[in-house]
Parts: structure tokens; C-alpha cells; sequence
């Protein structure tokens, strides 16, 4: 087997494999000296409000509403930061809304940097018109960031958290 | 009417011309603004002047600006005590207002019941009717039985529209010309509305040929309401708006008066409360008016109001909003000179009017005495596919309605959009036709004489 070699040809027929593969987001193929890693992560796919988001408990996670942001502080027209660095994911908020890292004031964070997360990982919550959407990490890895502060509010598209894939 | 409610950070639900102008307005005032935005608008003028500035979703208006969840809750999530819809998208939506009222949002513009009758032509025909206000000569209703039907067409005249009552897609629709056509077209009809909708009745209506559009400004508070004169929108092309002016080149002070006093009678009896537009359609043969619709929102054309009379009406809907009662009393309401607004639009006239979206190159915007320019537009600027095609009115002001024509051609002539076709040489060849420039026009003009 060994010693069959991997032609160009045969590389090109792999890539275009894992291309058209739909649910790939890893691939790592050893063979002989070659050594061929394939990292894809698409942006995580858009979202609507997911069921489970009923089935939480309908008090809001915390009692009172956060004080809204000073204005002021915000450049004027300024874009949602949303570079992450290359190999990384990022979880976009998938809906405008108020960001929470717990399911409820007190309770231990979704996650903290550090933590290691699969793909249906529940990373923090949005909550829209007391409507809870549970966001999930997408990506399966080590949470590197955390981008913004519990109870703030968060755009659509706003970078939440960047995960390191594994 | 509850009591005062101050604003302090309001959220614009809206892009293009008019968020901006809802900007002006609130920096005017000392208000806070966020501007929601779509992702396709986050590089435009208003996002960027607004105090602040949140994307509320994708591109599509289903996803952003017609997404009351992300609207309201964007206003929730960031503290704005109020939001002003504009014109279009959520700002006749009685389900828009009534969220934000639940949400204890100030909504700049009427209650959603009041949004919800207007909205429903038969019960907006039928306050102005118990208003004393005019209506187009027809039915009260549908109407079912043919003897009926014989009776009523005998009684308005002609010639007659039929109209099945579910309409639609000019299904079940006939213009009966004389008293002889009636037996034929009335089957023709009825027999449509049966198979088309499965149900065969019919409205009758006068059918009015030689008409112009003639809208009435009004604010009320709850209290009062008071009228601002009118504005003459006839040159139209498929129901659509391309010029208006104030006042009107053909009512005359007893005339004004009257349709003046007929809107305001309307907004009063409903307790109507904000900015909001009374539409009236004026025979030009018998010279009477008829109630047509109105619209409770802030409209495009009202820059041509606020040029003859001085009045900030966007201000005042602002401060009708915050629970203030109105400052201005009728007669201090002046008309002083004439206005003209032609809209231009990113479309090509001689392709019927299709958009064409795509960047603007090099854009330079016409100046000089008594002309202004509501837009968003700058060098740069892509013009998005995904709404509607208007890219800046320019509004010209005279002390007659000669100077006010002469200011617009001048100000169309500097005007350069270069990346985009625009509707200004279809204005222009409008502002130079003999019977425009006479006024003589009905809402046919565009389409019967120019060939639009």
C-alpha cells in the first residue's frame, strides 16, 4: 500500500471531495509523508429563533433591565468589530438583542475562555422581546474570547465569542 | 392622550432620505439617535451621522426593516425611548405600533387603532362620510342584487366603475361608459367577480376621468388639529408620485378653504393625533372633491409644505409625540410662495422606469436660492437592489410658482449623478411641456400626453 504514491491528480480529487462534502469542517489525512489538513468553518449558518427557546423558563435571566448603554461612548456610526483572527470562528449573533453569558443572574456562565466547547455547545443566550434564543458554538474547539460583557446589547453580525477549532 | 413622555433616544426605523431627515430633525431637538440599519445600509450617510448606529438584520426589508422583533427589541435592548417609522415599511402597520405601545416605546406617529381605520378603506369612507366630508359618488357597499345595482347607476351618473368587491387584478372590473353598455358590462362583471373571487358583487362608483390629486397636511394633538393647505401631486405615473407642489395651481381661497376645512373636520372627529395627510381627488369637470384616503405617517412630499409655510413639520410630530400640546394655532399658519418637489429617482424613463441600482461615481448636488435637497446620496454610494428607488428630492421655492419652475430647471440642470440613471431628464422634459408649465394637468397627463 505504502508504496503507492498520491499523484496531483489524486490531491485534486480529494480536495474536491472534502469540498463538496456538506457537514465536513475538519479533515486530516496522513499518508506516508503527506500530511494533508483541510480546516473549513463557514460562518455559522443563519438562525431563527430555535424551539428550545420555549422550553426555557420564562423569567428573564436577570430581574432588571440592564441599563441601557451611553451613547455617547459609541463612535459615531461605528462598525460591529467583527475581525477574528485567521484559523479562528467566530460566533455571530444571529439576531439583534441583549447578550447573556448565564441562564440566570447568579448561575455559572455558558462558558468561560478556556472552556472546551462542541459544535451543539449552548454558549450564551439573546434575548429579544423577553423571547431567551440559546445560541450554540457551532464549531467544535477552545473558547478564546469572550468579545462582549454580560447584559450588553449586541447587533446583527456582532462577533460574540471566537473559538479556537480542534 | 397621556402625559408628557420626553424623548430622549429615539430609534430610526427607517434608511435613505428620510432617516436622515428624522436625524435632522432629532439633533435639532437635542435627541439621541440610533439608526437601524440593514446590512446593505451600513456605510450610508444616516448610519453614519446617527448618534449610533445598529444592524438589525440581512439586507431584504422581510429580514430588517420590516422585522418588528428586531426593531422593537433593538430599542428595548438599547435603551431608545421611542422610534419613528418614517414612511413605507412598518409606518402603516397597526401591528408596529401596538408592539411598541406594549413595549412601552413612544411610537412617532397615531395609535395603531387609529392606523387600523384608515387603513380599512370602507371604515376610513365611512368616518369621513359622518365627518361631512365628501365621498366619490357609488355604493355604500357591495352590492349583490342587480335592481340594485340599476338604481344606484341611475341615481350617480355616468360614466360608472364596477369594482368586484374582493378585487384585484382588475378581475371583476368594468368601466361602463353609458346608460346602454350597463345590462352587458354588469353581467360581464358580476360573473367575473363569481369565478374569479366566488363571490359576485360589486361596488359602483362614479368613474372619474379629468381628476388631480389634491392632499391636505394636517397635525392634530388629541385636542386640535390644524391644516397646513394643500399639496397638488396630479403629475403621477401608475398611482405613483413624481412631482408635487403647494399651493395647488387651480384651487382658488374659497376652494382651498373648503378642502382645508373638510380634512381637518375628518381628523377631528376621529381625535386624530400627529402628522398625518387627508387625500382628496378633485373632478375637474364638475369642480367637486372627493374624499380618497389618508395616510397617518409622515409623507415623502412634505418638505413642499414646510417651503410655504415655514413650519418643521418632522419637529412637530416630534413634540406631538412627546405628550406636547400643538403651538402653532390655524392662523398663524401662513402660505407664502410656491413649492415644487420632483423626486428623483434611481430608474431609467425610457425603459419604463426600471430601477438601476449600482454605484455612484461622482455626485453634485444643485444649490443656490431657494432650493433644497433631501438626500442620502454622495460620490460612492452603491444603491442597493433591495429597496425602493428614491435618491433625493429636490425642493424649489418661489415667491410664484413661475420662480419656483425656473429654480427647479436651474437646479436640475447643475445636478450630476454620474454611476446610476435618474429620473431627472424625465423631469426636465416634464418642467418644459407648455401644459405643466400652465398647470393644466390631470393624473392621466403623464401617461396620455408625455407617453409614460
Amino acid at each position: 500500500m505504502s508504496d503507492t504514491k498520491i499523484t496531483p491528480a489524486d490531491l485534486e480529487a480529494i480536495l474536491k471531495l472534502v469540498e463538496s462534502a456538506e457537514h465536513l469542517g475538519d479533515f486530516h489525512l496522513k499518508y506516508g509523508d503527506l500530511e494533508l489538513r483541510v480546516s473549513r468553518h463557514a460562518p455559522p449558518p443563519e438562525r431563527h429563533a430555535p424551539s428550545e427557546a420555549a422550553a426555557l423558563p420564562p423569567t428573564p435571566p436577570v430581574a432588571h433591565a440592564p441599563p441601557p448603554p451611553r451613547v455617547e461612548d459609541a463612535p459615531p456610526g461605528r462598525k460591529a468589530p467583527s475581525g477574528v483572527p485567521p484559523g479562528m470562528a467566530a460566533v455571530k449573533a444571529p439576531m439583534v438583542g441583549t447578550f447573556y453569558r448565564a441562564p440566570s443572574p447568579g448561575a455559572p456562565a455558558f462558558v468561560d475562555v478556556g472552556d472546551r466547547v462542541q459544535a451543539d455547545s449552548v454558549v450564551c443566550i439573546i434575548e429579544v422581546m423577553k423571547l431567551m434564543n440559546t445560541i450554540h458554538a457551532e464549531t467544535a474547539g477552545i473558547v478564546r474570547e469572550i468579545r462582549v460583557e454580560n447584559s450588553q446589547p449586541v447587533e446583527f453580525g456582532q462577533v460574540l465569542l471566537v473559538i479556537e477549532p480542534e | 392622550m397621556t402625559a408628557s413622555r420626553s424623548i430622549r433616544r429615539l430609534l430610526i426605523a427607517n434608511r435613505g432620505e428620510i432617516a436622515l431627515r428624522i436625524l435632522r430633525a432629532c439633533r435639532e431637538l437635542g435627541i439621541e439617535t440610533i439608526a437601524a440599519c440593514s446590512e446593505a445600509d451600513r456605510d450610508s450617510l444616516p448610519v453614519r451621522l446617527a448618534d449610533r448606529a445598529v444592524c438589525i438584520g440581512k439586507a431584504p426589508s422581510s429580514q430588517s426593516y420590516l422585522n418588528i422583533d428586531a426593531l422593537v427589541g433593538t430599542a428595548v435592548a438599547f435603551g431608545a425611548d421611542a422610534i419613528h417609522p418614517g414612511y413605507g415599511f412598518l409606518a402603516e402597520k397597526p401591528a408596529f405600533a401596538e408592539r411598541c405601545a406594549r413595549e412601552n416605546v413612544t411610537f412617532v406617529g397615531p395609535t395603531a387603532e387609529m392606523i387600523a381605520l384608515m387603513g380599512d378603506k370602507i371604515a376610513a369612507k365611512r368616518a369621513a362620510r359622518d365627518a361631512g366630508v365628501p365621498t366619490t359618488p357609488g355604493s355604500e357597499g357591495a352590492v349583490a342584487n342587480r335592481d340594485e345595482i340599476v338604481e344606484i347607476a341611475k341615481r350617480i351618473g355616468y360614466p360608472l366603475l364596477l369594482k368586484a368587491s374582493a378585487g384585484g387584478g382588475g378581475r371583476g372590473m368594468r368601466i361602463v361608459p353609458r346608460a346602454e353598455d350597463l345590462e352587458r358590462l354588469l353581467t360581464e362583471a358580476m360573473a367575473e367577480a363569481q369565478v374569479a373571487f366566488g363571490d359576485p358583487s360589486v361596488y359602483v362608483e362614479r368613474y372619474l376621468t379629468n381628476v388631480r390629486h389634491i392632499e391636505v397636511q394636517v397635525l392634530g394633538d388629541g385636542e386640535r388639529v390644524i391644516h397646513f393647505g394643500e399639496r397638488d401631486c396630479s403629475s403621477q405615473r401608475r398611482n405613483q408620485k413624481l412631482v408635487e407642489e403647494a399651493p395647488s395651481p387651480v384651487l382658488d381661497a374659497k376652494m382651498r378653504a373648503r378642502i382645508c376645512e373638510a380634512a381637518v373636520a375628518l381628523c377631528r372627529r376621529v381625535h386624530y393625533t400627529s402628522a398625518g395627510t387627508v387625500e382628496f381627488i378633485l373632478d375637474q369637470e364638475s369642480r367637486e372633491f372627493y374624499f380618497m384616503e389618508m395616510n397617518t405617517r409622515i409623507q415623502v412630499e412634505h418638505p413642499v409644505t414646510e417651503m410655504i409655510t415655514g413650519v418643521d413639520l418632522v419637529k412637530e410630530q416630534l413634540r406631538i409625540a412627546s405628550g406636547e400640546p400643538l403651538a402653532i394655532r390655524q392662523q398663524d399658519v401662513r402660505l407664502e410662495g410656491h413649492a415644487i418637489e420632483c423626486r428623483i429617482n434611481a430608474e431609467d424613463h425610457l425603459s419604463g422606469f426600471a430601477p438601476c441600482p449600482g454605484r455612484v461615481a461622482h455626485f453634485r448636488a444643485p444649490g443656490g436660492p431657494g432650493v433644497r435637497v433631501d438626500s442620502h446620496l454622495e460620490a460612492g454610494y452603491d444603491v442597493p437592489p433591495f429597496y425602493d428607488s428614491l435618491l433625493a428630492k429636490v425642493i424649489c421655492w418661489g415667491r410664484d410658482r413661475d420662480e419656483a419652475l425656473s429654480r427647479m430647471r436651474r437646479a436640475l440642470g447643475e445636478m450630476q449623478v454620474e454611476g446610476v440613471r435618474t429620473t431627472v431628464p424625465f423631469h426636465l422634459e416634464l418642467l418644459a411641456h407648455e401644459r405643466f408649465r400652465a398647470g393644466d394637468v390631470n393624473t392621466r397627463f403623464v401617461h396620455d400626453v408625455l407617453g409614460f
